[in-house]
Protein backbone atom coordinates (compact mmCIF):
# COMPACT_ATOMS: atom_id res chain seq x y z
CA UNK A 1 0.00 0.00 0.00
CA UNK A 2 2.01 3.06 -0.89
CA UNK A 3 0.14 5.22 1.63
CA UNK A 4 1.36 3.48 4.51
CA UNK A 5 4.90 2.84 2.65
CA UNK A 6 5.24 6.97 1.97
CA UNK A 7 4.00 7.15 5.71
CA UNK A 8 7.34 6.15 7.25
CA UNK A 9 9.32 8.88 5.39
CA UNK A 10 6.39 11.29 5.41
CA UNK A 11 6.54 11.54 9.13
CA UNK A 12 9.80 11.96 9.30
CA UNK A 13 10.04 14.97 7.19
CA UNK A 14 10.02 18.04 9.39
CA UNK A 15 6.51 19.55 10.07
CA UNK A 16 7.84 22.90 9.09
CA UNK A 17 9.07 21.43 5.81
CA UNK A 18 5.27 19.90 5.54
CA UNK A 19 3.65 22.70 5.80
CA UNK A 20 5.46 24.59 3.39
CA UNK A 21 3.74 22.96 0.72
CA UNK A 22 0.66 24.14 1.79
CA UNK A 23 2.11 27.84 0.85
CA UNK A 24 2.82 26.36 -2.60
CA UNK A 25 -0.92 24.94 -2.56
CA UNK A 26 -2.60 28.13 -1.46
CA UNK A 27 -0.84 30.06 -4.69
CA UNK A 28 -1.65 27.77 -7.08
CA UNK A 29 -5.06 28.06 -5.76
CA UNK A 30 -5.53 31.72 -6.19
CA UNK A 31 -4.20 31.68 -9.92
CA UNK A 32 -6.59 28.73 -10.75
CA UNK A 33 -9.66 30.39 -8.83
CA UNK A 34 -12.01 30.99 -11.48
CA UNK A 35 -11.49 27.73 -13.02
CA UNK A 36 -11.77 26.22 -9.73
CA UNK A 37 -15.25 27.94 -9.28
CA UNK A 38 -16.26 26.72 -12.94
CA UNK A 39 -15.91 22.86 -11.99
CA UNK A 40 -17.76 23.03 -8.49
CA UNK A 41 -20.51 24.98 -10.42
CA UNK A 42 -20.53 22.69 -12.86
CA UNK A 43 -20.23 19.56 -11.58
CA UNK A 44 -22.61 20.33 -8.83
CA UNK A 45 -25.03 23.12 -10.12
CA UNK A 46 -23.81 25.37 -7.09
CA UNK A 47 -24.36 29.37 -7.97
CA UNK A 48 -21.27 30.31 -9.32
CA UNK A 49 -20.70 33.38 -6.12
CA UNK A 50 -20.63 30.50 -3.80
CA UNK A 51 -18.11 28.25 -5.58
CA UNK A 52 -15.76 31.49 -5.61
CA UNK A 53 -16.50 30.97 -1.61
CA UNK A 54 -15.84 27.71 -1.59
CA UNK A 55 -12.26 28.06 -3.30
CA UNK A 56 -11.83 31.16 -0.27
CA UNK A 57 -12.52 28.44 2.06
CA UNK A 58 -10.18 25.95 0.93
CA UNK A 59 -7.39 28.74 0.27
CA UNK A 60 -8.36 29.48 3.60
CA UNK A 61 -7.71 26.27 4.70
CA UNK A 62 -4.23 26.00 2.75
CA UNK A 63 -3.37 28.87 4.28
CA UNK A 64 -4.30 28.40 7.73
CA UNK A 65 -2.44 24.97 7.26
CA UNK A 66 0.94 26.78 6.23
CA UNK A 67 1.51 28.96 9.20
CA UNK A 68 0.30 26.09 11.66
CA UNK A 69 3.62 24.84 11.17
CA UNK A 70 5.42 27.01 12.82
CA UNK A 71 3.11 27.16 15.66
CA UNK A 72 3.40 24.27 18.61
CA UNK A 73 1.89 20.60 18.35
CA UNK A 74 1.88 20.11 22.05
CA UNK A 75 2.21 21.85 24.81
CA UNK A 76 4.61 21.75 28.11
CA UNK A 77 3.20 20.73 31.84
CA UNK A 78 4.73 20.54 35.31
CA UNK A 79 5.43 17.26 36.81
CA UNK A 80 4.79 16.60 40.21
CA UNK A 81 8.26 15.46 40.49
CA UNK A 82 10.71 18.34 40.78
CA UNK A 83 13.54 16.76 38.61
CA UNK A 84 11.06 16.21 35.62
CA UNK A 85 9.57 17.69 32.17
CA UNK A 86 6.67 16.62 31.49
CA UNK A 87 4.95 17.68 27.76
CA UNK A 88 1.62 16.47 25.66
CA UNK A 89 2.79 15.68 22.01
CA UNK A 90 0.74 15.23 18.75
CA UNK A 91 1.90 12.33 17.02
CA UNK A 92 0.34 12.02 13.20
CA UNK A 93 -2.20 8.93 13.28
CA UNK A 94 -1.19 7.08 9.88
CA UNK A 95 -3.07 6.67 6.82
CA UNK A 96 -6.50 8.81 7.18
CA UNK A 97 -8.92 7.91 4.18
CA UNK A 98 -11.20 10.76 3.47
CA UNK A 99 -14.85 9.86 2.29
CA UNK A 100 -16.29 13.69 0.90
CA UNK A 101 -19.69 15.10 0.22
CA UNK A 102 -20.87 16.23 -3.39
CA UNK A 103 -22.35 19.64 -1.68
CA UNK A 104 -18.38 21.05 -1.04
CA UNK A 105 -16.31 18.41 -2.94
CA UNK A 106 -13.49 20.96 -3.38
CA UNK A 107 -12.70 23.04 0.18
CA UNK A 108 -14.05 19.54 3.03
CA UNK A 109 -12.18 16.63 0.97
CA UNK A 110 -8.47 17.99 -0.20
CA UNK A 111 -8.20 20.73 2.20
CA UNK A 112 -10.44 21.19 5.17
CA UNK A 113 -9.54 17.07 6.13
CA UNK A 114 -6.08 16.55 4.16
CA UNK A 115 -4.59 20.17 4.51
CA UNK A 116 -4.13 19.06 8.54
CA UNK A 117 -3.50 15.54 8.11
CA UNK A 118 -1.08 16.61 5.91
CA UNK A 119 0.71 18.77 7.63
CA UNK A 120 0.25 16.73 10.97
CA UNK A 121 2.73 13.65 9.20
CA UNK A 122 -0.08 11.52 8.03
CA UNK A 123 -0.92 10.22 4.55
CA UNK A 124 -4.18 10.27 2.68
CA UNK A 125 -6.56 8.21 0.62
CA UNK A 126 -9.29 10.23 -0.43
CA UNK A 127 -12.80 8.88 -2.49
CA UNK A 128 -14.87 11.68 -3.25
CA UNK A 129 -18.33 11.77 -3.75
CA UNK A 130 -19.48 10.15 -7.14
CA UNK A 131 -21.69 12.97 -8.13
CA UNK A 132 -18.97 15.35 -7.43
CA UNK A 133 -15.38 14.03 -8.12
CA UNK A 134 -13.72 17.03 -10.74
CA UNK A 135 -12.74 19.19 -7.73
CA UNK A 136 -11.06 16.46 -5.88
CA UNK A 137 -9.45 15.48 -9.00
CA UNK A 138 -8.46 18.96 -9.64
CA UNK A 139 -7.06 19.56 -5.85
CA UNK A 140 -4.74 16.66 -6.35
CA UNK A 141 -3.53 17.95 -9.49
CA UNK A 142 -2.73 21.07 -7.68
CA UNK A 143 -0.92 19.10 -4.61
CA UNK A 144 1.06 17.22 -7.14
CA UNK A 145 2.21 20.45 -8.41
CA UNK A 146 3.33 22.06 -5.72
CA UNK A 147 5.86 18.99 -5.21
CA UNK A 148 4.24 16.81 -2.28
CA UNK A 149 6.40 13.29 -2.77
CA UNK A 150 4.76 9.84 -4.12
CA UNK A 151 1.98 8.28 -1.95
CA UNK A 152 1.69 10.58 0.40
CA UNK A 153 -1.51 11.81 -1.86
CA UNK A 154 -4.34 8.74 -3.06
CA UNK A 155 -7.18 9.56 -5.23
CA UNK A 156 -9.37 6.71 -6.04
CA UNK A 157 -12.58 7.46 -7.20
CA UNK A 158 -16.13 5.36 -7.04
CA UNK A 159 -19.36 4.66 -5.32
CA UNK A 160 -20.40 3.55 -2.30
CA UNK A 161 -18.78 0.06 -2.45
CA UNK A 162 -15.19 1.96 -3.38
CA UNK A 163 -16.22 3.81 -0.06
CA UNK A 164 -16.53 0.80 1.94
CA UNK A 165 -13.61 -1.20 1.05
CA UNK A 166 -11.49 2.15 1.98
CA UNK A 167 -12.62 2.29 5.15
CA UNK A 168 -12.42 -1.77 5.87
CA UNK A 169 -8.67 -1.56 4.51
CA UNK A 170 -5.65 -0.81 6.31
CA UNK A 171 -6.30 2.90 7.12
CA UNK A 172 -5.75 4.56 10.75
CA UNK A 173 -8.23 7.09 11.24
CA UNK A 174 -11.75 8.04 8.44
CA UNK A 175 -12.41 11.43 8.13
CA UNK A 176 -16.00 11.16 6.57
CA UNK A 177 -18.85 13.77 5.64
CA UNK A 178 -21.96 12.39 4.60
CA UNK A 179 -25.69 11.19 5.78
CA UNK A 180 -26.10 10.07 9.31
CA UNK A 181 -26.66 6.65 8.09
CA UNK A 182 -23.47 6.07 6.20
CA UNK A 183 -21.43 7.61 9.60
CA UNK A 184 -22.88 5.54 11.70
CA UNK A 185 -21.96 2.52 9.13
CA UNK A 186 -18.52 3.76 9.78
CA UNK A 187 -18.20 4.27 13.24
CA UNK A 188 -19.47 0.46 13.17
CA UNK A 189 -16.31 -0.98 11.02
CA UNK A 190 -14.04 1.45 12.71
CA UNK A 191 -15.56 -0.38 16.69
CA UNK A 192 -14.83 -3.19 15.22
CA UNK A 193 -10.70 -2.32 14.80
CA UNK A 194 -8.64 -1.76 17.45
CA UNK A 195 -6.83 1.24 16.13
CA UNK A 196 -9.18 2.59 13.70
CA UNK A 197 -10.57 5.66 14.72
CA UNK A 198 -13.33 8.37 13.13
CA UNK A 199 -14.51 11.60 12.80
CA UNK A 200 -17.92 11.88 11.66
CA UNK A 201 -19.51 15.23 10.01
CA UNK A 202 -23.34 14.34 9.33
CA UNK A 203 -26.28 15.33 8.74
CA UNK A 204 -28.29 17.92 10.38
CA UNK A 205 -32.31 19.61 10.93
CA UNK A 206 -30.79 23.02 11.19
CA UNK A 207 -32.78 26.10 12.46
CA UNK A 208 -32.68 29.80 13.24
CA UNK A 209 -34.95 31.01 15.87
CA UNK A 210 -36.16 34.55 15.70
CA UNK A 211 -36.92 36.91 18.11
CA UNK A 212 -39.69 39.64 18.38
CA UNK A 213 -36.86 41.89 19.12
CA UNK A 214 -34.28 41.49 16.39
CA UNK A 215 -34.69 43.83 13.26
CA UNK A 216 -36.84 41.69 10.87
CA UNK A 217 -34.54 42.76 7.62
CA UNK A 218 -31.60 41.01 9.78
CA UNK A 219 -33.85 38.19 10.33
CA UNK A 220 -35.11 37.86 6.61
CA UNK A 221 -31.99 38.13 5.34
CA UNK A 222 -30.07 35.45 7.46
CA UNK A 223 -33.44 32.93 7.02
CA UNK A 224 -33.46 33.03 3.18
CA UNK A 225 -29.96 32.44 2.74
CA UNK A 226 -29.71 29.44 5.98
CA UNK A 227 -32.57 27.86 3.98
CA UNK A 228 -32.25 28.50 0.03
CA UNK A 229 -28.19 28.30 -0.54
CA UNK A 230 -27.08 25.45 -2.70
CA UNK A 231 -30.83 24.75 -2.62
CA UNK A 232 -30.82 24.20 0.72
CA UNK A 233 -28.23 21.01 0.24
CA UNK A 234 -25.85 22.14 2.96
CA UNK A 235 -25.79 19.99 5.78
CA UNK A 236 -26.42 23.20 8.19
CA UNK A 237 -29.23 24.49 5.94
CA UNK A 238 -31.98 25.68 8.22
CA UNK A 239 -35.30 23.75 7.43
CA UNK A 240 -36.90 25.36 10.08
CA UNK A 241 -38.14 28.98 11.01
CA UNK A 242 -38.89 28.85 14.64
CA UNK A 243 -40.51 32.59 15.08
CA UNK A 244 -41.75 34.22 17.91
CA UNK A 245 -45.83 34.04 17.74
CA UNK A 246 -45.90 38.03 18.27
CA UNK A 247 -44.13 38.32 14.89
CA UNK A 248 -45.08 34.63 13.50
CA UNK A 249 -47.17 35.58 10.50
CA UNK A 250 -46.02 38.84 9.34
CA UNK A 251 -42.61 36.58 9.58
CA UNK A 252 -44.14 33.92 7.26
CA UNK A 253 -45.74 36.13 5.00
CA UNK A 254 -42.73 38.06 4.31
CA UNK A 255 -40.72 35.02 4.36
CA UNK A 256 -43.04 33.40 1.66
CA UNK A 257 -42.86 36.38 -0.57
CA UNK A 258 -39.15 36.85 -0.45
CA UNK A 259 -38.61 33.24 -1.31
CA UNK A 260 -41.26 33.31 -4.07
CA UNK A 261 -38.44 36.00 -5.54
CA UNK A 262 -35.57 33.45 -5.82
CA UNK A 263 -34.54 32.39 -9.35
CA UNK A 264 -33.77 28.75 -9.98
CA UNK A 265 -31.93 27.46 -12.44
CA UNK A 266 -28.64 26.62 -14.08
CA UNK A 267 -25.69 28.26 -12.77
CA UNK A 268 -24.07 29.22 -16.07
CA UNK A 269 -26.01 31.08 -19.19
CA UNK A 270 -25.06 31.11 -22.78
CA UNK A 271 -24.53 34.67 -23.82
CA UNK A 272 -23.76 35.62 -27.29
CA UNK A 273 -20.42 37.68 -27.68
CA UNK A 274 -18.51 39.67 -31.35
CA UNK A 275 -15.32 41.12 -32.12
CA UNK A 276 -17.45 44.45 -32.64
CA UNK A 277 -15.71 44.67 -35.99
CA UNK A 278 -17.15 44.89 -39.21
CA UNK A 279 -17.94 41.73 -40.29
CA UNK A 280 -18.13 40.75 -36.58
CA UNK A 281 -17.47 36.70 -35.90
CA UNK A 282 -20.14 36.21 -33.37
CA UNK A 283 -19.97 32.98 -30.76
CA UNK A 284 -21.24 31.79 -27.72
CA UNK A 285 -19.83 32.29 -24.39
CA UNK A 286 -20.59 30.15 -21.18
CA UNK A 287 -20.63 33.05 -18.13
CA UNK A 288 -22.16 32.80 -14.31
CA UNK A 289 -25.85 33.59 -14.08
CA UNK A 290 -25.88 36.47 -11.79
CA UNK A 291 -29.70 36.39 -11.35
CA UNK A 292 -29.48 32.43 -10.15
CA UNK A 293 -29.83 31.84 -6.67
CA UNK A 294 -30.00 28.37 -6.23
CA UNK A 295 -29.37 25.20 -8.91
CA UNK A 296 -30.53 22.11 -9.47
CA UNK A 297 -30.93 19.26 -7.08
CA UNK A 298 -27.90 16.91 -6.82
CA UNK A 299 -29.44 13.30 -8.23
CA UNK A 300 -32.50 11.53 -8.58
CA UNK A 301 -32.27 9.97 -4.95
CA UNK A 302 -32.28 13.56 -3.26
CA UNK A 303 -34.91 14.75 -5.49
CA UNK A 304 -37.04 12.10 -4.54
CA UNK A 305 -36.82 12.34 -0.89
CA UNK A 306 -37.43 16.17 -1.14
CA UNK A 307 -40.83 15.39 -3.30
CA UNK A 308 -41.71 12.44 -1.29
CA UNK A 309 -41.14 15.31 2.25
CA UNK A 310 -43.46 17.96 0.08
CA UNK A 311 -46.04 15.41 -0.62
CA UNK A 312 -46.42 14.93 2.37
CA UNK A 313 -47.00 18.42 4.13
CA UNK A 314 -49.21 19.35 1.28
CA UNK A 315 -51.55 16.20 2.45
CA UNK A 316 -51.34 17.40 6.07
CA UNK A 317 -54.65 19.18 6.78
CA UNK A 318 -52.54 20.61 10.38
CA UNK A 319 -50.04 22.24 7.68
CA UNK A 320 -50.50 25.42 5.80
CA UNK A 321 -48.85 25.96 2.80
CA UNK A 322 -47.85 29.17 1.64
CA UNK A 323 -45.57 28.56 -1.18
CA UNK A 324 -46.21 25.58 -3.60
CA UNK A 325 -43.14 23.70 -5.07
CA UNK A 326 -42.92 23.65 -8.60
CA UNK A 327 -40.65 21.01 -10.23
CA UNK A 328 -38.80 21.35 -13.62
CA UNK A 329 -36.29 20.22 -15.23
CA UNK A 330 -33.18 21.52 -18.43
CA UNK A 331 -33.25 17.14 -19.62
CA UNK A 332 -33.22 14.13 -18.59
CA UNK A 333 -31.14 13.82 -15.29
CA UNK A 334 -31.70 17.67 -13.95
CA UNK A 335 -34.11 17.92 -11.24
CA UNK A 336 -35.11 21.52 -9.83
CA UNK A 337 -37.68 22.47 -7.08
CA UNK A 338 -38.86 25.82 -6.11
CA UNK A 339 -39.19 26.28 -2.82
CA UNK A 340 -41.70 24.87 -0.25
CA UNK A 341 -42.69 26.96 2.68
CA UNK A 342 -45.46 26.14 5.00
CA UNK A 343 -46.25 26.75 8.77
CA UNK A 344 -47.09 24.47 11.54
CA UNK A 345 -47.16 24.07 14.82
CA UNK A 346 -44.36 21.78 16.24
CA UNK A 347 -45.17 17.90 15.90
CA UNK A 348 -43.84 14.59 16.15
CA UNK A 349 -43.95 14.67 12.23
CA UNK A 350 -41.27 12.60 9.76
CA UNK A 351 -40.79 16.03 7.77
CA UNK A 352 -40.05 17.77 10.82
CA UNK A 353 -37.74 15.91 12.70
CA UNK A 354 -35.80 14.94 9.47
CA UNK A 355 -33.31 16.15 7.12
CA UNK A 356 -34.93 16.98 3.83
CA UNK A 357 -31.99 18.07 2.24
CA UNK A 358 -33.92 20.52 -0.08
CA UNK A 359 -35.33 23.92 -0.76
CA UNK A 360 -38.01 22.82 1.96
CA UNK A 361 -38.86 24.87 4.97
CA UNK A 362 -41.42 24.82 8.27
CA UNK A 363 -41.94 27.72 10.14
CA UNK A 364 -43.18 27.24 13.61
CA UNK A 365 -44.19 29.19 16.16
CA UNK A 366 -43.14 29.73 20.00
CA UNK A 367 -44.13 31.48 22.97
CA UNK A 368 -41.38 31.52 25.59
CA UNK A 369 -37.43 30.99 25.21
CA UNK A 370 -38.40 27.56 27.07
CA UNK A 371 -40.44 26.51 24.05
CA UNK A 372 -37.83 27.47 21.61
CA UNK A 373 -35.27 25.61 23.10
CA UNK A 374 -37.65 22.64 23.94
CA UNK A 375 -38.98 23.03 19.97
CA UNK A 376 -35.21 23.17 18.34
CA UNK A 377 -33.60 20.40 20.42
CA UNK A 378 -36.61 17.87 19.98
CA UNK A 379 -34.82 16.29 17.32
CA UNK A 380 -31.88 13.75 17.10
CA UNK A 381 -29.89 15.93 15.31
CA UNK A 382 -27.89 18.81 16.70
CA UNK A 383 -25.48 20.67 13.82
CA UNK A 384 -25.66 24.46 13.63
CA UNK A 385 -28.47 26.74 14.98
CA UNK A 386 -28.56 30.70 14.44
CA UNK A 387 -29.92 32.70 16.96
CA UNK A 388 -32.06 36.08 16.50
CA UNK A 389 -32.36 38.43 19.16
CA UNK A 390 -30.98 41.41 20.86
CA UNK A 391 -30.73 40.57 23.85
CA UNK A 392 -27.64 39.56 25.16
CA UNK A 393 -29.43 37.47 28.21
CA UNK A 394 -31.16 35.20 25.42
CA UNK A 395 -28.95 34.88 23.49
CA UNK A 396 -26.52 33.10 26.17
CA UNK A 397 -29.30 30.85 27.26
CA UNK A 398 -29.37 29.55 24.49
CA UNK A 399 -25.95 29.28 23.40
CA UNK A 400 -25.98 27.30 26.40
CA UNK A 401 -28.95 25.33 25.89
CA UNK A 402 -29.46 24.42 22.35
CA UNK A 403 -27.88 20.74 21.13
CA UNK A 404 -25.45 21.98 18.77
CA UNK A 405 -22.08 22.48 17.49
CA UNK A 406 -22.07 25.91 15.49
CA UNK A 407 -24.46 28.69 17.51
CA UNK A 408 -24.28 32.10 15.30
CA UNK A 409 -25.47 35.20 17.21
CA UNK A 410 -27.44 37.17 15.03
CA UNK A 411 -26.42 35.08 12.17
CA UNK A 412 -28.34 32.35 9.91
CA UNK A 413 -26.94 28.88 9.82
CA UNK A 414 -24.55 28.98 7.68
CA UNK A 415 -21.32 30.66 8.28
CA UNK A 416 -18.31 28.20 8.52
CA UNK A 417 -15.20 29.15 8.46
CA UNK A 418 -11.91 27.50 8.03
CA UNK A 419 -10.23 28.61 11.33
CA UNK A 420 -12.96 27.53 13.42
CA UNK A 421 -14.18 24.11 14.36
CA UNK A 422 -16.77 22.64 12.42
CA UNK A 423 -19.12 19.06 13.84
CA UNK A 424 -22.06 19.12 15.79
CA UNK A 425 -23.77 16.75 17.95
CA UNK A 426 -25.87 13.99 18.93
CA UNK A 427 -26.87 12.39 14.97
CA UNK A 428 -24.81 15.18 13.46
CA UNK A 429 -20.86 14.20 14.47
CA UNK A 430 -19.33 12.25 17.08
CA UNK A 431 -17.47 14.96 18.84
CA UNK A 432 -14.40 15.11 16.22
CA UNK A 433 -14.96 18.74 14.67
CA UNK A 434 -13.65 19.25 11.25
CA UNK A 435 -11.75 22.47 9.65
CA UNK A 436 -9.57 23.88 12.04
CA UNK A 437 -9.88 20.69 14.75
CA UNK A 438 -9.29 18.36 12.14
CA UNK A 439 -5.82 18.82 13.56
CA UNK A 440 -6.46 17.10 16.65
CA UNK A 441 -8.59 14.00 15.27
CA UNK A 442 -5.85 12.63 12.59
CA UNK A 443 -3.35 12.38 15.63
CA UNK A 444 -3.36 11.50 19.20
CA UNK A 445 -1.34 13.02 21.88
CA UNK A 446 1.13 11.28 23.68
CA UNK A 447 2.84 12.32 27.07
CA UNK A 448 6.51 12.77 27.14
CA UNK A 449 8.35 12.99 30.02
CA UNK A 450 11.99 13.39 30.86
CA UNK A 451 13.41 12.74 34.24
CA UNK A 452 16.52 14.97 35.30
CA UNK A 453 17.72 12.92 38.27
CA UNK A 454 20.26 10.38 38.48
CA UNK A 455 17.39 8.79 40.67
CA UNK A 456 13.75 7.71 40.41
CA UNK A 457 11.52 9.21 41.78
CA UNK A 458 7.70 8.57 41.47
CA UNK A 459 4.39 11.38 41.29
CA UNK A 460 1.46 10.61 44.05
CA UNK A 461 4.20 9.69 46.87
CA UNK A 462 4.41 6.49 45.69
CA UNK A 463 8.11 4.66 46.80
CA UNK B 1 -3.09 48.47 -46.49
CA UNK B 2 -6.75 48.37 -45.29
CA UNK B 3 -7.04 44.63 -47.04
CA UNK B 4 -3.91 43.35 -44.34
CA UNK B 5 -5.76 45.42 -41.44
CA UNK B 6 -8.85 43.30 -42.13
CA UNK B 7 -6.63 40.26 -42.35
CA UNK B 8 -5.11 40.69 -38.99
CA UNK B 9 -9.19 41.82 -37.94
CA UNK B 10 -10.04 38.35 -38.49
CA UNK B 11 -7.27 36.93 -37.05
CA UNK B 12 -7.79 37.66 -33.84
CA UNK B 13 -10.82 37.41 -33.73
CA UNK B 14 -10.67 34.04 -35.08
CA UNK B 15 -7.88 33.41 -32.67
CA UNK B 16 -10.01 34.73 -29.88
CA UNK B 17 -12.93 32.56 -31.00
CA UNK B 18 -10.78 29.31 -30.45
CA UNK B 19 -8.92 30.41 -27.44
CA UNK B 20 -12.51 30.59 -25.42
CA UNK B 21 -13.51 27.68 -26.80
CA UNK B 22 -10.11 25.86 -25.70
CA UNK B 23 -10.78 27.48 -22.51
CA UNK B 24 -14.28 25.97 -22.06
CA UNK B 25 -12.97 22.29 -23.46
CA UNK B 26 -9.92 22.53 -20.81
CA UNK B 27 -12.68 23.16 -18.22
CA UNK B 28 -14.84 20.02 -18.31
CA UNK B 29 -14.10 18.48 -21.86
CA UNK B 30 -10.96 17.77 -21.63
CA UNK B 31 -11.14 16.17 -18.12
CA UNK B 32 -10.39 12.80 -18.12
CA UNK B 33 -11.23 11.11 -14.78
CA UNK B 34 -8.10 9.20 -12.99
CA UNK B 35 -7.33 7.66 -9.92
CA UNK B 36 -3.81 9.17 -8.38
CA UNK B 37 -2.22 6.15 -7.06
CA UNK B 38 1.70 6.47 -5.78
CA UNK B 39 2.48 9.44 -7.87
CA UNK B 40 0.93 8.02 -11.06
CA UNK B 41 -2.25 9.01 -13.09
CA UNK B 42 -4.23 5.86 -13.52
CA UNK B 43 -7.04 4.63 -15.21
CA UNK B 44 -9.09 1.45 -15.78
CA UNK B 45 -11.24 0.03 -18.27
CA UNK B 46 -14.30 0.14 -16.85
CA UNK B 47 -15.69 4.13 -16.04
CA UNK B 48 -18.57 5.31 -14.52
CA UNK B 49 -20.06 8.71 -15.84
CA UNK B 50 -20.67 11.79 -14.71
CA UNK B 51 -24.08 13.87 -14.91
CA UNK B 52 -23.84 17.92 -14.79
CA UNK B 53 -27.17 17.87 -12.94
CA UNK B 54 -28.23 21.48 -14.31
CA UNK B 55 -28.46 20.21 -17.49
CA UNK B 56 -28.49 16.34 -17.24
CA UNK B 57 -25.91 15.99 -19.83
CA UNK B 58 -22.66 13.96 -19.26
CA UNK B 59 -19.67 15.50 -18.13
CA UNK B 60 -16.74 12.86 -17.68
CA UNK B 61 -16.27 9.23 -16.77
CA UNK B 62 -14.44 7.92 -14.07
CA UNK B 63 -12.96 4.68 -12.97
CA UNK B 64 -15.23 2.90 -10.48
CA UNK B 65 -12.22 1.75 -8.23
CA UNK B 66 -14.43 -0.31 -6.10
CA UNK B 67 -14.59 -3.05 -8.84
CA UNK B 68 -11.33 -3.65 -8.13
CA UNK B 69 -9.18 -4.63 -5.15
CA UNK B 70 -8.47 -1.74 -3.28
CA UNK B 71 -5.33 -2.92 -2.37
CA UNK B 72 -3.86 -3.45 -5.23
CA UNK B 73 -4.91 0.36 -6.48
CA UNK B 74 -2.70 2.02 -3.01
Amino acid sequence: MSARKAFKKWRKVSRFVRSDYMNKVAQIIERDKEKLATVISLETGKNYNESIAEVNEALHMAQFAFGSGRYPHGEAVSSEVEDKDAYMLRKPKGVIAIVTPFNFPLAIGMFWNAAPALVEGNTIVIKPSEDAPMSTQMAVQIYAEAGIPRGVINLVHGGGDTGDLLVHDDVDHICFTGSADVGQHIRKVAAESWHKTTSCELGSKSACIIFDDVEFKLSMEAAVASAFKLSGQRCVSSGRMIVQRTIYNEFAKRFALEAAKLKTGNPFKTVVRSTGMPEAVAWDVMVPDEDMYYGPIINEQGFAKIRKMNHAVANDPEAEVLLSPIYTSEGQGSYYSTPMVYKTEWRDVEYLKDEVFGPHVAIIPFDTIEDAIRIYNDTDYGLAVGILTNDFRKARVMRDECDAGMIYWNGGSIAAESHLAFGGVKKSGNGFPSAARTFRAVTHEISWTVNHADSLTFPQGMK
Amino acid sequence: MNLYLEKAKDFVSLTLKGLWKALKENDMRDFEGRNYINGEWRTTPEMYTKINPATGKTQESFPPSGTLRLARLY
